[in-house]
């Protein structure tokens, strides 16, 4: 199983990458991850972003990633010690 | 933990349209209209509600009857689906009293504005949420935010939400409503639990209200602002009916859940 980190979207980086503060991690998870990490994602539950990334503007990915908390399901690290993940929205802030 | 403002209390000869000012700014914690419906309209709406068989587990582990936009972030079109469903099982569990008709028009009457249930083109939003909470159980710290949580919907774009809860069965003790005097921002996002709601350290030192809800009781808060339910304790389940309401830009009044 994926190893899973929660947290915040800080800065919008690219149209496929995003800095995060981690505040959540899995207690199965095989890695411990840093507070701030960026992430690459591959994928996204998020309506609001196309899912072929030349599709994608800045803005859109700013609107439904920014400030938000997710959930990022990690398959590797990459050369630029980026995570490729899998990106969704995370459980709710109320009703 | 200090306690802030009292809630105000409105009866029908006490209509201000500045007390929905005032919660929406955060200087009262409540507004409280009592006993809309009877003690016998609300007993015969808890049985119907208890003896159902559309009740479903929803967010924070609460069962509930009707559909919540915060479940379906990610999915519009089974939102507007399920909504469609349960706005039709609401009207057949409503069929000889609808609450949502004296819900509404209190909060018309009240606040001098025309006030109906959302649309997004074709597509109704659902019409409120009845909320079952069992005894033991709690509703954690949170916050209701549709502008920020839900930028995919057109409600999204309603200003100066706020929340309407009818209480239909009270829990015998316990099931107090908590309303901390702090509204969330986005830095507190940090604080958000993984499933639902926010950690403690959100509300740290924050002054709150407590608010015994009564049968019959209609309750608005500013949804904004952190609110919780300590654990319903006693043989009864807590149950209410609510839904959320904003203002367009022409300040008309648009209700969804």
């Amino acid at each position: 199983m994926n190893d899973i980190i929660w947290g915040t979207a800080t800065k919008i980086l690219s149209n496929k990458s995003f800095e995060m503060d981690v505040t959540h991690q899995k207690e199965e998870n095989s890695l411990t991850y840093s507070e701030k990490e960026i992430i690459e994602f591959t994928e996204t539950d998020i309506m609001s972003i196309p899912a072929d990334e030349n599709l994608r503007t800045i803005q859109q990915i700013e609107q439904g990633l920014k400030d938000k908390f997710i959930k990022c399901e990690i398959s590797s690290r990459n050369d630029q010690n980026y995570l490729i993940c899998k990106v969704s929205h995370s459980g709710a802030g109320g009703y | 933990m200090p306690t802030h403002s009292i809630p105000k209390i409105i009866t029908d000869s006490d209509l201000q349209t500045e007390y929905f000012h005032e919660l929406s700014v955060g200087n009262i914690p409540a507004i409280i209209f009592p006993k809309i419906l009877d003690k016998r309209e609300c007993d015969d709406l808890s049985a119907k509600i208890l003896s159902s068989k559309e009740i479903s587990v929803g967010l924070g582990s609460t069962e509930k009857i009707g559909e919540s936009l915060n479940s379906y972030i990610s999915n519009k079109f089974e939102y507007f689906k399920k909504s469609k469903s349960s706005n039709g099982v609401l009207k057949k569990m409503f069929s000889y009293t609808d609450p949502r008709e004296k819900m509404l028009a209190k909060i018309s009457t009240s606040c001098g504005k025309k006030i109906q249930f959302a649309r997004e083109k074709s597509r109704s939003y659902s019409r409120g949420i009845i909320r079952l909470h069992q005894p033991g159980t709690m509703i954690h710290i949170h916050r209701d935010n549709a502008s920020f949580e839900a930028s995919n919907f057109s409600v999204s774009e309603l200003s100066g939400q706020l929340s309407a809860t009818l209480h239909l069965q009270s829990a015998e003790s316990g099931g107090t409503l908590c309303i901390f005097d702090k509204f969330w921002t986005k830095a507190d996002e940090k604080h958000r639990k993984p499933v639902f709601g926010y950690s403690k350290k959100a509300i740290k030192k924050v002054s709150q209200t407590s608010i015994s809800c009564n049968q019959g009781d209609l309750v608005l808060i500013n949804p904004k602002k952190y609110h919780s339910v300590n654990a319903i304790k006693g043989k009864l389940t807590r149950i209410t009916f609510g839904f959320f309401f904003g203002y367009d830009r022409h300040c008309n009044l648009f209700a969804w859940s």
